[in-house]
């Protein structure tokens, strides 16, 4: 199953959000922000290599820490080397070989966003309650369904205790909602690039991704053979 | 295949006749059927137009896997055991999402690395 994490709006969270829940659902996670990566990077091909066709899709995959990653490369070159075009084919490829992928994807609503969302399975929403996050995010919807693939859940980051977004959001887009909390733990975890799993195991936060994971291996389940009919309520 | 349902009820002198046709198939099936009756016949009108799906006499629609799709008309005939009839049941082709994919993307603003932004090297 391929699952792009994706929301418009950068700084919201989308690198954290496909690193914890590649590790959740055991599968990868690969960076497909070929420009302005926040995954870490790992020492061998990289994304861009894939892309260019100097390296295979399996051979660019590492374990860095507890959770395996096609990482991106940090240079111009290897940026402008690589074939969008191709990601497609690496995505199909990677999801026979690993049950899930996860997808992280650039801000905004450019092709390198439309690219991977048209490839995915399901797509998962990445924002904070900020109206132009939200704004951002409901235009990657909209975008996600022109491209008949369904909004499966929404990952709402740095949401303070007592809000009443996360049911908002539900109520109003018939889409499951996980409400993530700022913690220590997710910016001990992001220090050093790793999973909140790695770092803090008895925090909320990472009860929150374990949450996430379970609400895309449901969709999963109720997806199969009737993928257009998973999360797009409320169109 | 699909399943066809047919049902009828005679009222002050007209037959209502209802269909309910089910894709049990795992792909799209575009399904036509017919009006079977020896006589005039009265397919539902949406304002002053013919509904979509109905064309001279044939009632055309594509019905996803799994789903069900009603369709009807009225006729003075006296009921008989088969009064609509399936006449073609084609699959859709998957060629249209192709391109309707492609056309959304089409759409968006190209991708190019923005050379500001990369500036770690390796």
């Amino acid at each position: 199953m391929i699952i792009t994490v994706t929301g418009g709006k950068g700084g919201v969270g989308k690198s954290t959000t496909t690193l914890n829940l590649a590790r959740e659902l055991d599968g990868v996670a690969v960076d497909a922000d070929l420009a302005t990566s926040d995954l870490p990077r790992g020492r061998g091909p990289d994304i861009h290599d894939v892309l260019a066709g100097r390296a295979a899709p399996m051979d660019a995959v590492e374990w860095l820490g507890s959770v395996r990653v096609l990482s991106c490369g940090r240079t111009l070159e290897g940026a402008r080397a690589a074939e969008l075009e191709e990601l497609p084919r690496t995505l199909d490829l990677l999801d026979r070989k690993y049950k899930h992928v996860v997808v992280d994807t650039p801000a905004g609503l450019a092709r390198d966003v439309g690219v991977p969302v048209a490839s995915a399975d399901v797509v998962l929403l990445v924002t904070t309650p900020k109206k132009p996050a939200l704004l951002n995010a409901l235009q990657t919807r909209e975008l996600a369904l022109d491209l008949d693939t369904p909004v499966a859940a929404i990952a709402l980051n740095r949401v303070g205790p007592d809000s009443d977004m996360p049911d908002r959001l539900e109520d109003e887009f018939g889409i499951p909602t996980t409400a993530i909390p700022e913690s220590e733990a997710v910016a001990a975890a992001q220090e050093t690039g790793a999973p909140v799993r790695q770092a803090d195991q008895e925090s909320e936060a990472l009860a929150r991704y374990t949450e996430l994971a379970r609400t895309i291996q449901e969709c999963e389940q109720r997806g199969r053979g009737a993928r257009n009919s998973v999360g797009n309520a409320g169109r | 295949m699909v399943r066809v349902e047919t049902s009828t009820d005679r009222r002050a002198g007209v037959t209502f006749v209802t269909a309910q046709i089910t894709n049990t198939r795992s792909t799209p099936q575009t399904v036509r059927m017919r009006a079977n009756v020896d006589g005039p016949m009265w397919e539902p009108r949406s304002g002053s137009g013919r509904s979509p799906e109905w064309g001279e006499e044939t009632w055309e629609t594509t019905i996803l896997p799994g789903q069900t799709r009603g369709m009807g008309f009225a006729t003075p005939v006296e009921p008989t055991d088969s009064m609509t009839k399936l006449v073609s049941v084609t699959r859709e082709e998957d060629a249209g999402t192709a391109t309707r994919t492609e056309e959304v993307l089409a759409e968006l603003d190209e991708w190019s690395p923005p050379s500001d932004i990369m500036t770690e090297e390796q």
